[in-house]
């Protein structure tokens, strides 16, 4: 019954996309505003229909629905109900259901929030989003469908009597319901942890929500509206999808350091970096458009980035889903890699054949000039060639040279963590700088005066805060100067936002709480932007003293035994062995206490976890005693027998890695700032503000 | 809440007939790379041959003597891909060593690879099974790759022309190599 | 011509070396005793290198048996006196280049650390002369500016404004 359900809905859903796609079409054409409004209706239906499908199958896997393979694949008797829901996301046939599910919300919403202020824009952006709908709900009907059900053929030969389809073949039964359970797969025990739970639909969120702004570029490039109305109508869209996107790298990272058990967080392998191409060409996007609304400038440019971002996510999500590199991540081989690279291909090379063919009318054309060398606008163009650098270089090493390697030269070539944190850190380290100027930097000539006099108090802050890190005992000359160009860079965004809110508390009489929020009223984008500066300040701090100073050390201890490590001591108290948890893993946990200075500080259980059912099945996960100096992560290692005699632990100690996740939290709010209402002010004052700017 | 709407009216664009060079190169340019995207994703599907013309390679065994493939056309290849650390290797070495000391005047030649493996264990590993079959280590990697195997044991029969007939993804025992062998004896000795 | 012979064998006898180069099992006696290396120092080795069983992993986390043999090879070779250096070239030489974490091949390195540097001083070269390009037309046309309306309304009142000055001065 749900088999059907959810396999129906979803080729009703697919029909009505197509069918959008049409009267829209058509509509447009012809002017009909009734067509226009049909394929709007069909937007919001398909999108009803797609729910249902989602719908079906999770509720499959909540009620233990084993007659589904999908269900049987991910799920097994013993898992607690948490987790079956994340099974829905667990394997390739739920998540491509779940990502056309998210895609059809965002559709929907995209269509009902703008109809009236875009209206114009919106048969091209129903075309568009309904064109990438049906691609993969099509991908989830005929190539990797989440419906089809195990049967049973005796009459069969011998090994092919176990027939997957949705609807019953002939002469076939289905397996028994107690067969089925005891034989049901279970999730992959790297994913049942909570931060994989909800990393991939936040990751999911980002990368589909790049589709709208995409849909509306298209939009305009097919309509022929080439002014800044498709980039305001997608502003809240990009910012929303680059948050998700944000979080979801994050989440990703956290998941990858507690459960992986390797002591980091980030190991640039290729399907991490695929996630993180988007990123960076959409972080570029969205500072370049800043130059289109304010300047009227870089037109082609930024509809080069939002293309490129788009492009970027349907690479990411095949070159993750076919297993075009050797990763961790891989999927398993299946027959999806062709339909997949077909839809890059086609969205990449019709997006830009279209957008030429814009530019060749001259419909790109910029409305200013650069009026001097020393601006906002010259930083934020090098504040993208820096971005496409880094693009270009990640994608190069993770899929363009190994590609290239093996095909031209006949060689297997792998690039490791090594290699990317050796050649990039200069790069990275460049977007700081810019971090640091750009915002003292005016629109359109900066006096080098006025910028001296704006940067002095930053620098002298930073300068004195590195003091701390010296105190701290990092004295490594490179690192010194690498926290001085972050610390400036995060100086400058609260310096900015102090004098912001010292010359609004000058005119105004009001408590500080109004003041900040009426800054954040009157100027969202800039305060929200600088708190968002500030993360990402707390993060480079993070990872540099994560990166440079990492101590780790592995050592085998007796029961009683101890180790040390960086002014710390670790004594390793027992083992328990074979303790069973409520969802079926047999865990070995090891306690052993932390002591600094004699004084005992924490104890520390890092454990081992046994998935008998499972193929993949066995999970390390460590144990830490965090701070804010520092994690000091502890991990069973298998090296040797495990006994309850002795045992061998790997130890990291990562310097001020928890400001890692405390800046990603401080991102997170910046941009909730930055997306914040912009405050509607009387038209005269706007004018006189404008031209304030322009002088 | 209605956003104005920032249009301004152009004058008449000048319509350019086509696409300026740029345009083309750029477009060519996303063709040109995803060629190259799609040949290497076509080679990451191929899983290991089952037929046709067995790859070509040269090997040095571990005592030193260096031989192409093609050297053994004319008789039966039985090319085996295995590891001293992999255990069901370990359970099908005697059935392959056994079957060698049966087959070695009839024509058939056994080629041990060792994958990912060529220390001091693979020496042991085949001290301990008194394998006395060529066996090489496959440096580089490059003959592993070459099979696109993905673990060990894998085996591949090759016949007398140079073609694979029959791969095995699991490990064999003496019936089905046997099974294989014995019909391209008799067909080839015609 | 007798030079040319003499090359000539010289070349074929370093030719007919080679097989046993690259056949180069390494030297170490594998009754070593390796008490004396400490993880540590095996995975300051270890974590330089990947396995090619395990997908893109360092060698000192994968817990494949495969890589476990590594290890242990890693440690034999340590007690027996080899530098991290020779270790490291044993293994590339014996697995090939994906054993490291950066392609050893002078070619390929060359081509994956120049390749992005070309494509980013392009595309810096691309912003500089863009950016010349505006600068270049501002200067030819100094009353620049689009032709927006507002611009030359803009103007108009200054104009306007000025005569006003004028007349209000002259009086």
């Amino acid at each position: 019954m749900l088999a059907e359900v959810g396999y129906l809905s979803l080729i009703i859903a697919f029909g009505i996309s197509l069918y959008a796609i049409v009267a829209a079409f058509i509509g447009e054409r012809n002017h009909t505003e009734s067509m226009v409004r049909s394929a709007r209706n069909a937007v919001l239906v398909a999108f009803g229909m797609v729910t249902v499908s989602t719908g079906a199958l999770l509720y499959a896997l909540m009620v233990e629905d084993y007659t589904i393979s999908y269900v049987w694949s991910v799920t097994s008797p013993s898992m607690p109900e948490f987790y079956r829901a994340t099974a829905l996301w667990g394997s390739q046939e739920g998540s491509l259901l779940f990502w056309s599910f998210l895609m059809a919300a965002f559709a929907a919403a995209a269509v009902v929030l703008n109809w009236k202020s875009h209206r114009r824009l919106m048969p091209g952006v129903i075309v568009y989003t309904m064109a990438v709908l049906a691609f993969f709900l099509g991908v989830s009907i005929w190539v990797e469908n989440p419906f089809v059900r195990w049967w049973l053929d005796s009459g069969a030969p011998e090994g092919q009597q176990v027939l997957q389809a949705v609807f019953q073949p002939a002469g076939t039964v289905q397996p028994t319901a107690t067969r089925l359970a005891e034989t049901a797969n279970g999730l992959n025990p790297l994913l049942r942890h909570f931060g994989m739970a909800i990393h991939p639909p936040m990751l999911y969120l980002g990368f589909v929500g790049f589709l709208i702004p995409f849909a509306f570029a298209m939009a305009a490039l097919a309509s022929g509206d080439l002014s800044t109305n498709w980039i305001k109508a997608s502003r809240r869209w990009t910012l929303t999808s680059w948050l998700f996107l944000s979080l979801g790298l994050m989440l990703g990272g956290r998941w990858a350091y507690d459960v992986l058990g390797w002591g980091g967080y980030w190991a640039w392998d290729p399907v991490e970096n695929a996630a993180l191409l988007p990123w960076l060409v959409g972080t570029a996007f969205l500072h370049s458009v800043m130059i289109q609304e304010k300047r009227g400038m870089l037109k082609a440019w930024n509809m080069a980035l939002v293309l490129g971002t788009f492009s970027a996510v349907i690479f990411g999500t095949f070159a993750t889903r076919s297993g075009l590199v050797e990763s961790v991540h891989s999927f398993a081989r299946s027959g999806i890699g062709v339909p997949m690279f077909l839809f890059w291909f086609g969205v990449t090379f019709i997006s830009t054949a279209m957008a030429l063919w814009r530019y060749n009318q001259g419909m790109l054309k910029d409305e200013h000039e650069f009026k001097s060398l020393f601006s906002r606008e010259t930083l934020f163009v090098v504040n993208n060639v820096v971005f496409l650098a880094i693009f270009f270089a990640v994608f190069w090493w993770s899929f363009g040279a190994p590609i290239v390697s093996e095909l031209f030269f006949n060689k297997v070539v792998t690039y490791g963590e090594a290699h990317f944190n050796q050649y990039l850190w200069p790069l990275l380290l460049a977007l700081y700088v810019l971090m640091g100027i750009a915002p003292l930097s005016a629109w359109g000539y900066t006096s080098v005066k006025r910028f001296g006099k704006a940067i002095l108090i930053p620098v002298i802050l930073s300068v004195v805060s590195l003091g701390v890190f010296f105190m701290m005992g990092m004295t490594d000359v490179l690192s010194l100067v690498g926290y001085w160009i972050v610390l400036l860079a995060g100086w400058v965004a609260i310096y900015e936002t102090y004098r912001g809110f010292m010359a609004r508390q000058k005119i105004h009489n009001e408590n500080p709480l109004q003041t900040v929020a009426a800054l954040l009223q009157r100027n969202p984008r800039r305060y929200g932007g600088y708190l968002i500066h500030l993360g990402v300040t707390i993060i480079g701090i993070g990872i540099i003293g994560s990166t440079v100073y990492q101590a780790e050390t592995q050592q085998t201890l007796e029961t009683g035994e101890s180790l040390e490590i960086g002014g710390y001591t670790l004594t390793y108290h027992r083992l328990d062995t074979g303790l069973v948890s409520s969802d079926g893993r047999i865990i070995d946990r090891a306690t052993l206490t932390l002591s600094r200075n004699g004084r005992e500080i924490d104890v520390i259980s890092p454990r081992r976890d046994f998935f008998p059912e499972s193929e993949m099945n066995t999970m390390t996960i460590a144990d830490a005693h965090s701070s804010l100096e520092n994690d000091f992560y502890v991990l069973l290692v298998g090296w040797e027998e495990i006994s309850t005699q002795r045992a061998t632990f790997k130890v990291y100690i990562n310097p001020l890695i928890n400001l890692v996740w405390w800046g990603g939290i401080v991102l997170i709010v910046g941009t909730l700032a930055a997306s914040w209402p912009h405050a509607i002010l009387p038209v005269r004052v706007r004018e006189t503000m404008r031209k304030g700017r322009e002088q | 809440m209605t956003e104005t709407m920032d249009y301004t009216p152009e004058e008449k664009p000048k319509n350019k007939e086509g696409f300026s060079i740029g345009s083309i190169v750029l477009l060519g340019s996303i063709v040109v790379a995803a060629v190259i995207v799609g040949i290497a994703l076509m080679r990451q599907n191929q899983v290991q041959p089952t037929g046709g013309r067995a790859p070509e390679f040269g090997f040095t065994t571990f005592d030193g003597e260096t031989f192409e493939l093609e050297d053994f056309r004319g008789q039966v290849v039985v090319l085996n891909f295995w590891a001293s650390w992999c255990g069901p290797c370990a359970y099908e070495a005697p059935d392959l060593q056994y079957l060698w000391e049966e087959y070695e005047d009839d024509g058939v030649v056994f080629i041990g690879i060792a994958y990912a493996d060529n220390g001091p264990n693979s020496l042991a590993f085949l001290e301990r099974y008194g394998i006395t079959y060529y066996n090489a280590p496959d440096v580089g990697t490059y003959i592993s790759e070459l099979y696109r195997i993905e673990g060990v044991p894998e085996t591949f029969v090759i016949d007398q022309n140079g073609d694979i007939v029959e791969f095995f993804l699991a490990p064999v025992d003496e019936l089905q190599l046997t099974a294989v062998i014995d019909p391209l004896l008799e067909g080839g000795s015609q | 011509m007798r030079l040319k012979i003499v090359l000539l064998s010289i070349l074929i006898a370093l030719l007919a070396t080679l097989p046993a180069l690259a056949q180069d099992t390494p030297p170490i006696d594998p009754d070593v005793d390796t008490s004396g290396i400490t993880d540590d120092q095996v995975n300051a080795i270890a974590n330089q290198l990947y396995c090619p069983v395990c997908e893109n992993i360092p060698l000192d986390t994968c817990g494949t048996l495969a890589c476990e043999d590594w290890r242990q090879e890693i440690r034999a070779m340590l007690a027996g006196g080899m530098s991290e250096e020779a270790i490291i070239d044993n293994f590339v030489r014996r697995f090939g280049d994906r054993v490291v974490s950066s392609p050893r091949d002078p070619f390929i390195s060359a081509m994956s650390i120049i390749t992005p540097w070309l494509v980013a001083l392009f595309a810096a070269g691309f912003a500089i002369v863009h950016v010349m390009k505006w600068n270049q037309s501002r200067s030819e046309t100094p009353v620049a500016d689009s032709g927006k309306d507002k611009n030359s309304t803009e103007n108009n009142r200054n104009s306007y404004m000025e005569q006003l000055e004028k007349d209000l001065a002259g009086k």
